[in-house]
């Protein structure tokens, strides 16, 4: 039996360090003027950090304010009925869809009324479209209205006399059931016309310039996942045809915008992309004319969960002639990016609360952008229009990412230390400076400033070159080094035999470092002599959890997945000594009961003795993280997982041993051992909340008695 | 065995009476009189209640309504408005009916117990001319009370005539309730203050922020409301994690007004000031009137996740707002501004100081942030600023400008600028300098031209300390405590909990944390505190009625603020409340802006025009703005001095701070910017510094004209354009000054 007061002591020990370890305390947010930083009204301004799985939303300096507010009685209206569009021509001209009212109020480039644009006559008919939601002025001074309700387009000139109508075309690629109920258009420079149709998943209706229908462009596809795979095998073979046509399939997601950009790819928005909680990436595509996305398909836009704000439901998109993207959301949001995707500021904010302030949505329905880069945005529940103008900040830092993209570093040097200056907090101004450094061969300092930008790619380049100068300074003294380690181990190996040495001679460390080279002996040598060390074991466990936060907080930066700030050594905790007594106590009650023959003791000795493999994979982890290059990550990979198979094979052997069981019994109780270990954890919660709500109840009747 | 038992259960069952009745005795929270269903109507006739050489005060039992003659002008001023009072008739010589709300002298909004719903009533329509309501002479006028029968409530008002108009008072003690309908609101004379819609040249004056015009040119089906809590929402609701759009501005003056044409009315929420609301109801075209008025909150309030609840007590606190006619040159904003400065310089005394050219840096010691040591996650400070470096930059900043400093040093607690303990546990970190640290800080600048502040949060807290704790003290539980019991859900099962974002300090122990935070700062030696929380938040404490619906937090403010200043120390106030700032020597982040509601029309610098010349005043850190041109414009109009947020060094483990005031504010990145907008102002603040604003004058959209009273005159242009003023031309976005007024 184990020692009584050694496993009092052990139990002391790590109840005092989870104490220890579970200290926290809440950063919180007071909504004080200071801790809100910009005091801009209103004021969400932020940017996202990539940081590995841990993207966060930082405060960020705005890039846009707020410039004007058109309400109606400033476009030339008395009522608005329903923004549902927006669209500018190459003049800087807006115009506003009142699709409602089938009115298009144009204003010009200083934001003043210039006209109506509202009876429309084609061949001597009056088009009335109301209804109509979308609005595209295109290159050469075409205005392509979306007449949603009338199925058709109308283009028109600048003046709203119409050219033409563009219907839907008969055509055998066109399913006889597709209704068409253009929302928007997009026109390129040679004129074709990309329609998207209300709920059309086969993606936008392409026309030649003739009006000609070419086929459809770029729908969404349709990921399925294993599991999913594997149900609608399960069902094809359980459920009937009849079964089958009445279950839901799934369709890719439609767009919610289109627009043409000076290089004649088309830029598509889908909205919210899948449920809460799954991934929403390449909402905003740049498709080639061939229909291929040629941004950063991994790429994410609009806001994930749980960084400050709802997920985003992208429903504009356009590009300005920098291929600079900007976005927006219907929540409030007006997203912008350069074209690898990097977020550069977020700026508007929802009115939640119907606190009616100026530059709040109710709902963002559309946005485009004037030659001066102007953001103009509608709001049609508040029938309002809101222009942000590029400030002195914004301007500096999109011409410093513009710069660094075409490969002008050392212009683009100065802007960013500018950046910096006044937003200290910009990730994309340390990955510049870093990339700049990389250039002119600084590499120590790329290293600096790529580790603060959390840019590995730059880091792993730059610490290819320092590695390759550190080995070309001191391979040689290296080489002699290792010669002489490796001489000097057979040398002792060769002497320890001749003169029979025994360098360990405590029996239990001897065993310890034999269960790595034959298991079986050592715990057949457990199992009968009641040899093996329960102290030891321990103190496995404890070195185990040792090198696995070490492994978090000393591997090198270009393995480490977020920020070190996030590591919880509690979790490790529970992960290493936790999975270990739980697994030890459990799998000694199945194996009782299974006529296994090992006792708590050995059960513990041999899990324990299995970690050592785990601990020489930390360590070669902590080594080698620091040593190696992002491309070189495979060797880890293959030491851990030569690793973890040994200690299974450890684990394996010493179980059937000390159980003296046969392989398949052995899958047998580890299996019933894990769905044990299972219940331990449910029970365990069920006490852990029970106990809390008896102190929830003791506190309550407390604070009835103090106030009362 | 059993006899233990025994034992222990007696004790048990002793320690709980002994608890229960020392707690019954410590605060007794009044419920409403009863409704009395069988009261006496008191139907009086016409008569004179009170007169002095400018104004008759006269009930009308004709038209039940009560009004202030103007014996100079002849103007009537009553619940409704003066063109309201007098028949108007359609083109087939039928009445024109007058909408019932132009006759409330209150309008109620109710809880009904049932549902919790709450529903408004107005008092002329429910009571006057029903007939049951009841009226009593008092020494200066006369008190009118109101019988809600069908819904069982009655409300006592009292109308007092002044030397300058009229004050109406609610007198919440004799409030009486059936408790089948709980009096929630109480909005009084909504219609006094009122222009027609679409007037010309009118407008209503809300004080959100820095002030706000409205016109009356906005006409609808119903009406746009704007309503808003004076000196901002109470925090205890705010303490609970929501959503809110941004920042915003505050009401900070309890003040508003009407021009109407060439007469005006301005009111003064005068006492009960922090339980009120200022409301607009705008162009409602079935009213025909746009209004500006108060309402007084008459229980406390708190959201929960099961919606609003509501108090079973009232307010114990007066209520009162005076109304004062202003006619011709004094019916404007400005006129507004004066009549409110002279109120203030009579009740609190107001007195005129001279300036120097300053700028005001508040320094940002450093935050806590959860880090990992070892794996381990600790919550550690991250310096930004240590008291040696505060020294050096403001020696630096020296070497360059003439100005005088003011610099207030915040988040040097033990905790850094991260709330935990209440005051910074009325420490300084060890990390940023400790105790030490500021001392020699305090020695270095005393008697030189920098005035030291150490900031104080007296009020929010995240962990217990300083005699206060999380668990039972903070009256943020006490109100759910008390609001759940009105609806007997269990208190325990409030999740609303789980979203606490702060704890308040119990409001009967904030003199006491503010002791703590006087002796600290006593021992350090600085000339003066910064009392940032306590000059701008309030918020109300369910464990004792004084303090339902923030009510009496001006009282306390000025008691604790009064009582710093008796021990020698200077205060610095932020985003100051109108008391506080009357307390206090220096106020930084003075609103430049309002609270940007799509029904405001102009922004103007209200508060500037009252306090300017009387109080040291800077504008918010012009570092952290979206667009810096814009704010040192609307400084310059103000004639607010600058300010800036300072840190020394940045590290990005700051980054992983909640706060966001680390990323535009390391000094080496800021001086060249501070010293610039210094070299270029301070000709201009020379200039205006120590006067008084005599007229500010919209000249047209975009452009302002500011009169000072020793002749300076400034035109400010906000347009894109080119702006020929008297004194030169205007650039887009800038402004010029020079001698010609007085």
């Amino acid at each position: 039996m184990i020692n009584k007061k050694f496993f009092t002591r052990f139990i002391c020990l790590i109840l005092v360090l989870s104490l220890l370890f579970s200290v926290s305390a809440s950063a919180v947010t007071l909504m004080s003027k200071d801790s809100t930083g910009y005091n801009d009204i209103p004021n969400t301004t932020f940017t996202v950090w990539n940081a590995g799985n841990n993207d966060s939303a930082v405060a960020s300096k705005p890039m846009y304010d707020l410039y004007k507010t058109l309400n109606p009685d400033d476009v030339g209206a008395d009522v608005i009925a329903c923004y549902t569009d927006i669209t500018i021509d190459n003049s800087d001209n807006i115009y506003l869809l009142d699709g409602n009212a089938a009115v298009i109020y144009v204003l010009d480039s200083e934001y003043k009324p210039l006209k109506q644009i509202s009876n429309l006559s084609y061949n001597g008919e009056t088009l009335d479209f109301k209804g109509a939601k979308g609005i595209t002025a295109s290159a050469d001074d075409k205005l392509y209205i979306s007449d949603t309700e009338n199925a058709r387009v109308i283009v028109t000139d600048l003046d709203g006399n119409v050219i033409r109508l563009m219907f839907l075309v008969d055509s055998p690629l066109i399913p006889t059931d597709f209704i068409f109920r253009p929302l928007r258009v997009a026109v390129d420079r040679n004129n074709y016309v990309y329609v998207l149709s209300d709920g059309s998943y086969y993606g936008a209706i392409l026309y030649s310039p003739t009006d000609e229908f070419l086929g459809f462009f770029g729908a969404n596809s349709v990921t399925v996942s294993f599991s999913q795979a594997l149900l609608a095998l399960w069902q094809k073979f359980t459920t009937t045809n009849a079964k089958r046509s009445k279950q839901m399939s799934k369709l890719p997601y439609t767009f919610s915008d289109l627009f043409a950009d000076h290089e004649d790819f088309i830029y598509t928005a889908t909205g919210s992309v899948g449920e809460w909680g799954e991934s929403n990436s390449a909402q905003v595509k740049r498709l080639s004319p061939g229909g291929l996305n040629t941004l950063d398909q991994s790429a994410f836009f609009g806001i994930k969960g749980g960084l400050g704000g709802d997920k985003s439901d992208i429903v504009g998109v356009v590009a300005d002639d920098n291929n600079f993207i900007y976005c927006c959301s219907s929540n409030g949001n007006i997203f912008v990016y350069d074209n690898e995707c990097n977020m550069l500021n977020c700026f508007g904010t929802l009115d939640k609360t119907n606190d009616g302030k100026v530059g709040a949505y109710k709902y963002l329905a559309a946005l485009d952008i004037t030659s001066d880069r102007d953001v103009v945005t509608i709001d049609n529940q508040r029938m309002v229009v809101y222009v942000y103008r590029l400030n002195d900040y914004g301007k500096t830092l999109l011409e410093a990412d513009r710069l660094q993209i075409n490969g002008a570093y050392d212009e683009a040097l100065p802007l960013w230390k500018e950046v910096l200056k006044q937003d200290i907090n910009n990730q994309m101004a340390y990955s510049g400076i870093s990339k700049n450094h990389l250039i002119h061969e600084e590499y120590s300092e790329a290293m600096e400033y790529a580790e603060k930008a959390f840019d590995k790619d730059t880091y792993s380049l730059a610490f290819k070159y320092v590695r390759r100068d550190f080995l070309d300074k001191y391979l040689n003294l290296i080489f002699i080094i290792t010669v002489l380690i490796i001489g000097g181990i057979v040398a002792l190996n060769v002497y320890k035999k001749k003169k029979n040495i025994i360098w360990i001679k405590n029996r239990e460390l001897q065993l310890l470092f034999k269960v790595s080279i034959h298991p079986n002996d050592v715990f057949k040598d457990v199992k009968e002599k009641q040899y093996g060390s329960p102290k030891l074991g321990a103190l496995l466990i404890i070195i185990y959890y040792v090198t696995t936060t070490m492994k978090n907080s000393l591997g090198g930066f270009l393995f480490v997945s977020s920020f070190s700030v996030n590591l919880n050594s509690l979790i490790t905790l529970i992960r290493t000594l936790g999975v270990v007594l739980l697994w030890t106590i459990v799998n000694w009650a199945v194996c009782t009961l299974m006529e296994g023959k090992g006792k708590v003791r050995e059960i513990f000795i041999v899990t324990t003795y299995a970690l050592v493999p785990l601990i020489i994979s930390n360590i070669a982890y902590i080594v080698l993280s620091n040593c190696l290059v992002s491309n070189e990550g495979a060797f880890i990979s293959i030491i851990a997982t030569v690793c973890e198979l040994f200690t299974a094979f450890i684990l394996i052997s010493g179980t059937l041993i000390i159980h003296d069981f046969t392989f398949g019994k052995f899958v047998g109780t580890s299996i019933l051992t894990v769905i044990g270990m299972l219940i331990v954890l449910f029970v365990g919660i069920v006490v852990f909340i029970l106990i809390q709500q008896l102190f929830a109840f003791v506190a309550t009747v407390f604070r009835e008695i103090v106030y009362r | 065995m059993n006899k233990l038992l025994k034992k222990i259960s007696l004790i048990a069952i002793c320690l709980v009476l002994v608890l229960s009745l020392s707690a019954c005795s410590d605060v007794m929270l009044e419920l409403p009189a009863v409704f009395d269903k069988d009261h006496e109507n008191n139907k009086a006739t016409s008569f004179v209640a009170a007169e002095n050489g400018n104004y008759s005060l006269e009930w009308d039992s004709s038209k039940k309504m009560a009004f202030l003659k103007d014996k100079t002008t002849g103007n009537i001023w009553s619940a409704g408005p003066e063109e309201s009072l007098e028949p108007t008739y359609d083109e087939n010589g039928v009445e024109n009916t007058v909408h019932p709300k132009l006759k409330a002298p209150i309008l109620v909004d109710y809880v009904e117990t049932e549902n919790f719903n709450v529903k408004s009533v107005n008092g002329y329509v429910a009571s006057l001319s029903a007939g049951t309501f009841s009226i009593e002479k008092t020494d200066d006028g006369f008190k009118l009370t109101m019988f809600f029968d069908k819904l069982g409530f009655s409300i006592p008002i009292v109308y007092t005539l002044t030397e300058n108009g009229l004050s109406v008072s609610v007198l919440p003690d004799e409030i009486t309730e059936t408790g089948e309908n709980l009096v929630y609101k109480v909005s009084v004379m909504p219609f006094m203050c009122s222009v027609k819609n679409n007037a010309e040249n009118s407008y209503l004056f809300v004080p959100s922020g820095s002030g706000a015009l409205i016109y009356p040119d906005k006409t609808s089906e119903v009406s746009f409301v704007y309503s808003n809590d004076v000196y901002g929402e109470d925090q205890s609701l705010n303490a609970i994690g929501d959503y809110k759009v941004g920042n915003g501005e505050s009401i900070r003056l309890p003040v508003f007004g009407v021009k109407n044409k060439d007469k005006g009315c301005v009111a003064i929420i005068e006492e009960g000031a922090e339980s009120s609301t200022i409301d607009c109801d705008i162009g409602n075209s079935a009213i025909g009137y746009t209004t500006v008025y108060n309402s007084f909150y008459i229980r406390g309030r708190q959201s929960t996740k099961k919606g609003i609840k509501y108090s079973e007590q009232i307010v114990s606190a007066p209520l009162k707002v005076s109304f004062h006619p202003v006619y011709n040159d004094e019916a404007d904003y400005v006129g507004f501004a004066n009549y409110y400065r002279e109120y203030l310089d009579k009740t609190y005394g107001l007195e005129k100081i001279t300036e120097d050219n300053s700028i005001a840096l508040k320094f940002i010691g450093g935050s806590t942030i959860k880090k990992s040591i070892l794996g381990i996650p600790m919550d550690t400070i991250v310096p930004a600023t240590t008291t040696t470096q505060v020294g050096e930059i403001i020696d630096d900043l020296q070497s360059s400008v003439d100005a005088s400093i003011v610099a207030d040093l915040i988040g040097f607690g033990n905790s850094g600028y991260s709330n935990t303990k209440v005051a910074g546990g009325a420490t300084v970190a060890l990390k940023l300098g400790g105790k030490s640290g500021v001392k020699k800080l305090a020695q270095k600048y005393n008697e030189s031209n920098v005035d030291l502040y150490f900031d104080y949060d007296l009020i929010t807290f995240t962990k217990s300390g300083l005699g206060l704790s999380t668990k039972f003290t903070g009256p943020a539980l006490s109100t759910l405590h008390q609001i759940s019991r009105h609806e007997e859900y269990s208190f325990s099962n409030n999740k609303s909990i789980s979203n606490m974002v702060y704890f308040l300090t119990a409001r009967n122990k904030l003199a006491d944390i503010a002791n703590k935070a006087l002796k600290a700062a006593k021992g350090m030696k600085v000339s003066g505190v910064g009392l940032d929380t306590l000059s701008n938040y309030n918020y109300s404490d369910f464990a004792d009625q004084r303090y339902f619906a923030k009510a009496n937090m001006k009282n306390d403010v000025l008691s604790i603020m009064n009582n710093y200043k008796e021990n020698g120390m200077r205060i610095l106030a932020n985003d100051a409340n109108d008391y506080s700032l009357i307390a206090s020597n220096v106020a930084l982040d003075i609103p430049t802006q309002t609270d940007k509601s799509v029904l405001f029309d102009v922004e103007i610098p209200f508060y500037s025009i009252v306090f300017k010349g009387y109080k040291q005043m800077y504008s918010t850190s012009l570092n952290y703005v979206a667009n810096e041109k814009l704010r040192l414009l609307q400084s310059i109009e103000s004639g607010f001095q600058l300010s800036y947020t300072l840190i020394k060094d940045f590290t990005l483990d700051l980054r992983k701070s909640s706060y966001q005031v680390f990323s535009a504010s390391v000094y080496d990145n800021q001086k060249d910017f501070i010293v610039n907008n210094y070299n270029e102002t301070k000709d201009y603040y020379s200039a205006v510094n120590g006067a008084t604003i005599i007229n500010h004058l919209l000249i047209n959209e975009d452009v302002r004209k500011i009169e000072y009273s020793n002749g300076t005159v400034v035109y400010v242009n906000y347009s894109d354009e080119d702006y020929q003023s008297p004194l030169g031309t205007v650039k887009p976005l800038d402004y010029v000054y020079g001698k010609g007024a007085k």
